[in-house]
């Protein structure tokens, strides 16, 4: 694609004299017309020579092999699962197995990759063909699967490392023994290193293919002997597929048999081998009985921990807070802690301990419960002070986790002032608040409730044209009502309302949206406890009724939206007094769209309540939308109830639907 | 049919391409309502207009977030729905479904990119081989291309039109008569209106494409006055406001994909016309990362509890 555009580039500026300065804006998308020889040799292949009545089989088949064109072939062939999928009812016979293993040998390597990685969809497909196990698909199979696995690319062999479980799963236990076990066996004792480090892997992930016994007796002997390999990456390898074990073999059988082994590989010569072994402590220490975890953790983690490598260091670092989790059942020692708290100190450039620390912080805090708060506290301040905004951000997003364990006196004295300082932080940190903000209200206290709500009336779109971040505004008026509901009625018309009001007039559609949908139940609310002939919420109102003789139709329609979302909550008679006079006139708005809302309201409240068709001003609203020349007006109109239909007809004996003058009543 | 049609819909906007068979069936019922359109298709107001959005579906998404949905907004578009962007085959479709399902609330005219030969070269052709492995959700979709209308006029006020005017062209009327359901040709005036640029000259220039003109002040004001159209709204320029007023507010450039191919760095404009064609520029960014729906990104969590 950039090829493209780079070619139109320099076509324009050869053809184009013009100044530099203007290049930017105008030569940079021109294209030149262009015309293109209709028999050239990147022209895809036409299927209009299929021959009538082929499966669909035959012909992904068929473009397997035959298309010419590298991303059209891949394309068949990435789909060669799926059509298979699809299409094979019952006839393992017609499974595509010699088309799989031709494939296998493509000198294209996305094409071997692409089979690759199909390798478990191939293998349940031939599950669900042929209920024995061993069938002559899954036999031959299985050596597609070596030889991928044995391929010169690494991204085939990692792919086949990944599938090849569900191959070996097609096998009996007697055909895994006699096939599939010496294979490995012999890759193990391979001369190429690469061949034994994805023995490793392959025999780590087949453990929970073959079962605890096999496992035992075959899988482990082969792993261990490849622990002592001279090559660090085979052992690198080894010490991720022990973990694989873990979670086959029993709790004492990891302690006595593979226990012995990790703990060797984690004080390996080659700091690799021991980072891969600090990737997977938590593994193990899951995998012992519980009265050893503590002592299995201490003895593994320590070391690592304090190795003389930054990487091994950070490894196990990265691991704590899960580590700490995975300890939560017995009471974790201050040491382990104190490692953690000190990655919040952690001051290097990238500052990704401090990521990490921020991220696993409230499975921590979890763990160790309110009343271990103190200790983490001062991890706490330094992370929200950190330079780095994905520190400050995975904070944000977490705060209201954190306040809910700690509890209300511990929630406003520590993340009251980081809360207020992140809602003044970049876009990124603040919106990561704003969309918990409710949950955050519901454990402080309502001082500090008032306190806070002061700060949001902020973020309103300060340019009538620019929309801004418009996600933070989004955001918030997504929590605007959740809030209220957390306030009392005079705090929610002081500080609520105004924000409700802004937005309703945000030059983001999606924003105003959200707003009208809600304003209804925050006004319901603020007047329940007010009353509606209160200063506040007069005044509230009468903005409100501005919208609908507003000069933009959006305005209009969101009266219209607003008042239905009112109707759904107070008595017919404030619809009448207060709404109606100005909702019906918009029957005649020259806009459909908000006529269209208009139909949708009169539909929904006679729905709410059918006695509305009583009034005069609605039967007549409803006649003139049912004679709208608008087709979706009137679609919307004519879905109104039939009894509704049947009173407007009496009242047309008296009202002729042309000669309609709106001089509304209210009534 | 409306039914399926929001099945469509529902999927496109998730990003999610329709299967072959149901491509070739939208594209019907498309041409057996846009066959029905004039050349100069009227739109009654409120309409936003929209410029460019080449492939950027989810900055089209972004564009529907900040001027409201369809059909709740009106909208027209001005062409060069694909090429260049990553996602023709949904971009297209979705506004196409839309098209569809809402004909009196969505309008599409025809860009200089809504082309088979040009189709081929910058990426849609590749886009569709590599989605489905044939040509021929590309060929429904170039056969449908023939079909789009060449320009809008709203409220017989403002004159839409992808690319600009033509030498052949003097009033209107002599648009509504041109055969247009072929492949853009190479030069005349069907090509013109799709390929011409609006520039600092006088009377008439040879444009830099290869195809269609430049066209200067004069030409834009004689045109207006004789149509009796208050303005002319086109897209096909990448202006890094997001649109540009030129020749005294006479002719505005609508430019509505931000960061145009994912590097220009520029932002994007819709324009909103309401019920007396007062105008509103919205102006707006490309979405963000973790709004263009990357799998691995959707699924990190924000923290670990």
């Amino acid at each position: 694609m950039s090829d493209a555009l780079d070619g139109a580039d320099r076509d324009a500026s050869s053809t184009s004299d013009r100044p530099a300065a203007s290049s930017l804006d105008t030569v940079l998308e021109l294209e030149r017309f262009v015309d293109v020889d209709d028999d050239r040799a990147v022209l895809a292949d036409d299927y209009s020579n299929d021959v009538p009545g082929s499966s669909e089989l035959d012909l992904t088949s068929k473009y397997c092999r035959d298309c010419h064109v590298a991303s059209q072939r891949l394309y068949h062939v990435a789909a060669l699962s799926r059509v298979c999928e699809r299409t094979l009812e019952d006839d393992v016979g017609a499974f595509p197995i010699d088309l799989i293993a031709e494939l296998a040998e493509d000198d294209d390597d996305d094409v071997r990759r692409s089979v690759a990685e199909q390798l478990d969809r191939f293998a349940a497909c031939v599950g669900r063909l042929s209920e024995r196990l061993d069938h002559v698909c899954a036999i031959k199979l299985l050596g597609v699967t070596f030889m991928l696995i044995e391929d010169d690319r690494e991204e085939v062999v990692s792919a086949a490392e990944q599938t090849c479980g569900a191959v070996a799963s097609l096998l009996s236990p007697e055909k895994q023994r006699s096939l599939l076990l010496p294979t490995l066996k012999s890759f193990s004792e391979s001369d190429e290193e690469e061949i034994r480090m994805s023995a490793a892997k392959v025999l780590g992930r087949l453990a929970a293919v073959v079962g605890v016994e096999m496992t035992k007796s075959d899988l482990l002997p082969s792993l261990l002997n490849l622990a002592s390999d001279a090559e660090y990456r085979v052992r690198e390898a080894v010490a991720s597929a022990l973990s694989d074990t873990f979670e086959i073999l029993d709790a004492n059988d990891t302690l006595e048999s593979t226990l012995p082994t990790f703990a060797r590989l984690s004080r390996d010569s080659v700091w690799a081998v021991r980072a891969t072994c600090a990737k997977h402590v938590v593994q193990l220490v899951r995998a012992v009985p519980t009265d050893r975890m503590l002592d299995v953790a201490s003895e593994t983690f320590e070391p690592l921990a304090n190795d003389v490598s930054f990487k091994v260091r950070t490894a196990a670092l990265e691991q704590l807070g899960q580590l700490i989790f995975a300890l939560s059942s017995v009471e974790v020692p201050t040491i382990f802690v104190d490692y953690f708290t000190s990655m919040a100190e952690s001051s290097t450039s990238s500052s990704a301990l401090q990521e990490t620390c921020a991220y696993n912080l409230p499975g921590v805090v979890l763990s160790l419960t309110s009343a271990r708060w103190t200790e983490l506290r001062p991890a706490f301040r330094l992370l929200a002070a950190s330079l780095n905004w994905r520190v400050r951000r995975t904070l944000g997003c977490s705060l209201h986790e954190i306040a809910t364990i700690i509890g209300r006196d511990n929630a406003e004295k520590d993340l009251l002032p980081v809360l207020e300082s992140f809602l003044e932080d970049t876009d990124e940190v603040k919106i990561g608040v704003i969309e918990h903000l409710s949950e955050i209200f519901a454990v402080i206290g309502s001082a500090s409730r008032l306190s806070l709500i002061r700060l949001l009336s902020t973020f309103e779109s300060e340019d009538a044209e620019k929309i801004g971040n418009w996600r933070i505004r989004f955001a918030l008026a997504k929590q605007i009502l959740p809030v209220a509901e957390l306030l009392s009625g005079a705090a929610t018309a002081e500080f609520i309302v105004p924000i409700l009001l802004a937005y309703l007039d945000d030059t983001a559609a999606v924003v105003r949206e959200k707003t009208v949908e809600i304003a209804g139940r925050v006004l319901f609310n603020a007047a329940r406890e007010l009353s509606w002939y209160s200063e506040t919420i007069v005044n509230a109102m009468s903005s409100i009724k501005l919208l609908a003789t507003s000069h933009r139709w959006s305005d209009r329609r969101a009266y219209i939206n607003i008042c239905l979302a009112l109707a759904r909550e107070v008595e017919q008679r404030f619809v009448v007094d207060e709404l109606l006079p100005l909702l019906v006139m918009l029957a005649e708005d020259s806009v459909a769209a908000v006529r269209v809302a208009l139909s949708h309201f009169l539909t929904e409240v006679l729905r709410l309540d059918p006695t509305y068709i009583s009034l005069p001003d609605i039967s007549a609203a409803i006649i003139i939308l049912k004679a709208d020349s608008d087709p979706t007006v009137v679609a919307a109109a004519q879905s109104m109830k039939a009894e509704a239909e049947a009173k407007v007809k009496d009242d047309a004996a008296f009202t002729s639907a042309r000669d309609v003058r709106f001089s509304p009543t209210g009534l | 049919m409306s039914h399926e049609l929001d099945g469509w819909i529902a999927a496109l906007r998730k990003c999610e391409p329709l299967e072959e068979d149901d491509v070739k069936r939208l594209c019907q019922m498309a041409i057996e309502i846009l066959v029905e359109e004039s050349n100069v298709q009227t739109i009654d107001s409120p309409v936003t207009i929209c410029g460019d959005i080449h492939g950027q579906f989810y900055d089209l998404l972004e564009l529907f977030k900040v001027g409201g949905d369809c059909p709740d907004t009106n909208y027209l578009f001005m062409g060069d729905f694909v090429d260049r962007g990553f996602y023709s085959v949904e971009t297209f479709l979705l506004l196409l479904a839309l098209k569809v399902r809402y004909p009196d609330r969505m309008y599409l005219i025809r860009g200089n990119h809504e082309c088979r030969q040009i189709t081929q070269v910058y990426g849609f052709y590749d886009e569709c081989l590599r989605k489905y492995g044939s040509v021929n959700v590309w060929r429904y979709c170039t056969d449908v291309f023939d079909y789009l209308s060449l320009s809008a006029l709203i409220d017989n006020k403002i004159f839409c039109v992808h690319g600009g005017l033509s030498p052949s062209i003097t009033t209107i009327d002599q648009i509504r008569t041109i055969d247009r359901k072929q492949e853009v040709p190479h030069e005349g005036a069907m090509c013109d209106l799709l390929w011409s640029d609006p520039e600092d000259v006088s009377g008439w220039g040879l444009s830099p494409r290869g195809a269609g003109y430049l066209f200067g002040d004069d030409v834009c004001t004689s045109f207006t006055q004789t149509n009796s159209v208050d303005m002319i709204a086109r897209a096909h320029q990448l202006v890094m406001e997001g649109y540009k007023w030129m020749f005294n507010k006479r002719l505005v450039t609508v430019w509505s994909a931000p960061n145009y191919c994912y590097r220009c760095g520029n932002v994007a404009a819709i324009l909103e016309l309401d019920e007396n064609l007062a105008h509103d520029f919205k102006v707006f960014e490309a979405a963000p990362q973790e709004a263009r729906g990357v799998p691995a990104k959707r699924a990190t969590p924000d923290y670990f509890l």
